[in-house]
């Protein structure tokens, strides 16, 4: 009885694997899979803009602003409207001589459901990316020819067509960002909660009562950042934390688990989903539209490692007060490492710089070095951008490579 | 013996537990497939926070995260050896030490854990997983079929639960259903709209009761043992005790059997619809916008076939407070035998249908967890010599509270009222308090100290109310 | 019978096949002109597959790109007539065509965008 039931089992498996390769389902336009009848609609595949791209928000001013409709109009009446209609209709002579229509401006759902990044996206780089390219898209790409401003301004007349008063703004738009909140509602709010402040209820079990806990995306302090300190993350900040996850501390651990992580690794979510639940995660903080244009720090190209470099190293983790907290040997255990507490009043541990596998914002050397000069805000962890210049910044975390084996390990493949 | 079973676990252990593979070490198997510790997904295990819900809603995959290539990709990206082992988790689970305390005797003995499990379990494809688990007891209570009383052995062999997990949203979305593809799985629905996640189908050996508001697979006490015991110069072993177990899940009724040729009888509390030990059957269940689960499936049951469907409304996590509650409706068909009206120490020729309904809630907030259902239980067919004599008509109620303390103790309680159906000069009604603390100092490795106790009077002939004081020590360890 | 069968559903593929090959319009960039034969070479991308065609002109076809009206009071766009010669690699056009013979045959061509 219990052989025919596992044979059945095995058989009844390898059956079904069989019929999941085959069986495919019809295309669907939600989820911006190719549909045949986008081609009447424009292609409305509203793909997310690319990481390149995903920072280029429209100063919420421009989408109201007269002069910059104005402004707006003039360039879409010489450059836009032989395809796109003087009506925004996409019906211009041009368009429907086209295979693949021009965008309806005055289509609503359409429109609501674009996103700014995206919008900007496509007016600088035309039909040249995917999806488009493969559509046959005509649309030339206008960045060599119209300024940001311009490209802006030709946008904010593009909106007036929908008839929407207001910027467009995803919390004017909820529909511009569903995919990523299916997205969210599935994967994160457990953690970070309903409305993204990290109150979720896996929040209180999980690290209970003390740092790391679930990061309130609605707040301006993020860890993990590519900017200088007291600013919001980039986009691709938040894709790199999202597809990497967020390796635990010390403390309670699982016995022999290397580099384990708090926060999972999604990095197998396709990345249009990953950026996705990224612009979601951006919509609940209103700032990531108000703050302009985006300032990165650079990485230099990593210089070779020298021990004269590790021994200079040495004397700056002194200087600095590195060994205050993050002991003399580097692992967590300075003097001040048991009286740390993080922005919410939460007591944090100082990492252990002899376990890079648990460096949360990565171990190789230029993650290191990132994080020295942003700092880690929230955390007691501070910034050294202003009081290191970049070739002792390189001096210090070729120093704390040194203190593992896999620190000196990644410091020699970088510095090749 | 043993000896032998600690020399057993500590190899299995040391064979699967830490065999250096890459840059593999010894892990959980989920916690090793995805470099993930612990407490993403329980509560403190083996209770499943929502996240860890989620995973289990996805057969076993990142929320939305579905590895592409299922194992074929494990085995390209990792190597088959990882994968394999990744594949495994081993439990030990039970007491080291029982202390039990009637007004006839006082016990206090040393005892293995009561179980090792293996489990095997990781997705094949991201739209089809497998779960087994393999079990060794060293003293399993079973009921000898040709020696007609119960006897304890060890055993080694199929556990609690073997199944496939499929998420059928792909079919649904061939019969022409719009669909969404979401981290790799097949959803059905619209972004924004209506969005339904599954239907997952698990059919193998399996016990449906995880989505439940209270998964009693899945909570923090364990289940204690049933207690055999032979007389002197008896060769029969006779129900000393009956366990601790939740008992609005129990069975709940007196004088009942399984089936006629074998004459097994149904104890009061053991384990049924809709918390079986593991049963032959298939599930379906879906998940709607993420509020509304519905569960609809069937079972085998002794010599019968249960039905059942279950709702389970949620409320989404907010100020570290959600609130789910859930509705469940069974019927057992043919699924219990009645006692013979003239001899009720042997099944008669009548089987029973079984009318299971009730109600179940969670309320997490903070570091609290409470979760409690009340379930009704009616039978159907008695014969009519039984019906002055069998009362049929039953209910349990089970409400338990996990705090957690600290980070690495947790703190358990549960009041279980049994309202008892059957042979009414045999049946009593039971009322226990448990309480536990469980101390983990690694996530994967807890020793926990629990106390149960008989609120009601001791009654030396009635197996669930012969104790009054049981006490235990053991471990739950996972690798 | 099989045969008869076969024979029906080789012709309606075929029926298929024929009537599916007059794509009105298809629109690519110029990648040549031969004045002397009238015919303009396209690159054309559709789902995914890019593929050349060669366009044939028919006698009197017309060439046009659009213009805004000069007239005063009007705003809208005009068609303004070109040569083939005037057709320059990296415009993109749209063309009607139908399928003659083996050979895709225009009478319009739209200019869409001077490159």
């Amino acid at each position: 009885m219990r052989g025919k039931t596992f044979a059945f089992l095995a058989l009844a498996s390898v059956l079904l694997v069989i019929v999941l390769w085959v069986a495919h389902p019809p295309a669907s336009r939600a989820n911006g899979e190719k549909d045949e009848k986008d081609n009447d609609k424009g292609g409305h595949a509203h793909v997310p803009a690319p990481l390149e791209y995903a920072d280029a928000h429209v100063p919420l001013a421009v989408w109201t602003d007269p002069a910059m409709i104005a402004r707006g109009k003039e360039i879409y009446t010489v450059r836009c409207a032989v395809c796109h209609g003087d009506a925004g209709d996409g019906k211009g002579p041009a368009g429907v001589a086209l295979s693949l229509k021009p965008s309806d401006f005055r289509d609503k759902s359409g429109v609501a459901e674009m996103r700014d990044n995206y919008w900007f996206w496509r007016v600088s780089e035309g039909g040249t990316g995917e999806p488009f390219k493969s559509k046959g898209s005509a649309m030339p790409p206008w960045k060599g020819e119209l300024s940001v401003q311009d490209r802006w301004a030709v946008i904010a007349y593009q909106h007036t067509f929908s008839g929407h008063q207001g910027p467009h703004v995803p919390w004017e738009h909820p529909e511009s960002v569903v995919v990523g909140r299916d997205i969210y509602v599935m994967a994160c709010l457990p953690c970070h909660g309903v409305d993204g402040k990290g109150d979720g209820t896996v929040a209180a079990t999980l690290s209970p009562r003390r740092a790391p806990q679930p990061r309130d995306l609605t707040s301006a302090e993020f860890k993990f950042r590519s900017t200088p300190s007291g600013q919001l993350p980039t986009t691709g900040d938040l894709f790199r934390t999202l597809t990497e996850g967020v390796r635990g501390p010390g403390g309670v651990m699982t016995i022999g688990l290397r580099g384990y992580r708090i926060m999972p690794s999604f990095r197998y979510m396709p990345e249009e989903q990953r950026l996705e639940v990224i612009e979601y995660v951006k919509s609940l903080n209103r700032a990531f539209r108000e703050r302009g244009e985006v300032k990165i720090v650079g990485v230099p190209t990593p210089p070779p490692v020298t021990p004269e470099r590790i021994a200079r190293g040495k004397k700056l983790y002194a200087d600095a007060e590195c060994l205050a907290c993050h002991g003399e040997r580097g692992r967590g255990d300075g003097p001040s490492a048991p009286t740390l507490k993080d922005n919410r009043e939460l007591p944090i541990a100082a990492t252990d710089l002899t376990r890079p596998e648990r460096f949360k914002s990565g171990s190789r050397p230029e993650d290191v070095y990132r994080t020295l000069v942003t700092g880690l805000a929230g955390t007691p962890m501070p910034s050294y951008g202003d009081s290191l210049e970049p070739d002792q910044t390189w001096d210090l975390v070729y120093y704390l490579l040194s203190l593992s084996r896999d620190g000196r390990r990644a410091a020699g493949a970088a510095a090749k | 013996m043993l000896i032998r079973s600690i020399i057993f676990a500590a190899l299995l252990a040391a064979t699967i537990g830490y065999v250096q593979v890459q840059t593999a070490d010894a892990v959980p198997a989920f916690a090793r497939q995805y470099d993930l510790q612990c407490n993403a997904c329980h509560t403190r295990p083996p209770r499943l926070n929502r996240f860890g819900e989620q995973f289990h809603m996805m057969g076993f995959q990142m929320p939305s995260a579905a590895r592409p290539g299922g194992i074929v990709g494990s085995v390209k990206e990792d190597g088959p050896v990882k994968t394999l082992i990744d594949s495994l988790a081993l439990r030990i689970v039970g007491g080291l030490f029982e202390y039990s305390k009637s007004p006839r005797e006082t016990e206090a003995k040393f005892e293995p854990p009561h179980e090792v499990e293996l489990f095997i379990t990781r997705p094949l494809t991201p739209d089809l997983s497998v779960y087994v688990e393999l079990e060794y007891e060293p003293k399993a209570v079973k009921f000898s079929r040709d020696r007609g009383f119960f006897e304890t052995e060890h055993e080694f062999g199929l556990g609690k639960e073997a199944f496939f997990m499929w998420n059928m949203g792909r079919l649904i979305g061939a019969l022409g259903a719009p669909t969404m593809e979401m981290g790799g799985q097949t959803m059905v629905g619209r972004h924004g709209g209506f969005t339904m996640h599954g239907p997952m189908l698990m059919a193998g050996k399996i016990d449906p009761n995880t989505n439940f508001s209270y998964p009693t697979n899945r909570q923090m006490l364990e289940a204690t043992e049933l207690e055999v015991a032979k007389e002197p110069g008896e060769e029969r072993g006779e129900v000393h005790r009956l366990p601790v177990v939740p008992y609005a899940f129990a069975s709940k009724f007196f004088g009942l059997f399984k089936n006629r040729r074998e004459r097994e009888p149904q104890l009061v509390t053991d384990q049924v619809m809709y918390n079986t030990t593991g049963a032959p059957g298939a599930d379906s269940h879906a998940m709607i916008n993420d509020v509304v689960l519905t569960q609809v499936g069937f079972l085998s049951e002794n010599e019968g076939f249960n039905t059942y469907g279950m709702l389970r409304f949620d409320m989404l996590d907010r100020k570290e407070l959600t609130f789910n509650v859930s509705v469940l409706l069974n019927w057992g068909s043919g699924v219990v035998r009645a006692p013979d009206p003239d001899d009720h120490d042997h099944p008669g020729a009548t089987r029973l249908d079984r009318l299971r309904y009730g109600v179940a809630a969670n309320v997490r907030w903070k570091a609290l967890d409470v979760y409690g259902a009340l379930i009704f239980d009616r039978l159907y067919g008695l014969p009519g010599g039984l019906r002055r004599e069998f009362d049929r008509d039953a209910a349990g109620l089970t409400l338990q509270v996990d705090y957690l303390a600290h980070e690495k103790v947790l703190l358990s309680g549960r009041f279980d009222q049994l309202w008892a159906g059957g042979l009414r000069d045999d049946k009593r009604d039971g009322t226990v308090f448990s309480a536990q603390v469980k101390f983990y100092p690694w996530q994967n490795i807890a020793f926990f100290v629990r106390d149960s106790v008989n609120l009601r009077a001791f009654r030396e002939d009635n197996a669930l109310r012969s104790w009054r004081n049981q006490l235990f020590v053991g471990i739950d360890w996972d690798f | 019978m099989m045969r008869i069968m076969g024979a029906v559903v080789t012709g309606v593929l075929l029926l298929t096949t024929v009537v599916g090959a007059d794509e009105a319009p298809i629109s690519g960039t110029v990648k040549s002109v031969d004045a002397a034969a009238q015919t303009v070479t396209l690159e054309s991308t559709v789902k995914g597959k890019t593929r050349q065609v060669v366009v044939h002109l028919k006698p009197g076809a017309k060439i046009v790109k659009f213009i805004r009206a000069i007239e005063p009071g009007k705003t809208g766009f005009v068609e303004q007539p070109l040569a083939l010669t005037d057709l320059k690699p990296g415009w993109v056009v749209s063309v009607e065509t139908k399928h003659e013979g083996n050979k895709e045959v225009a009478e319009l061509v739209k200019v869409v965008l001077e490159r």
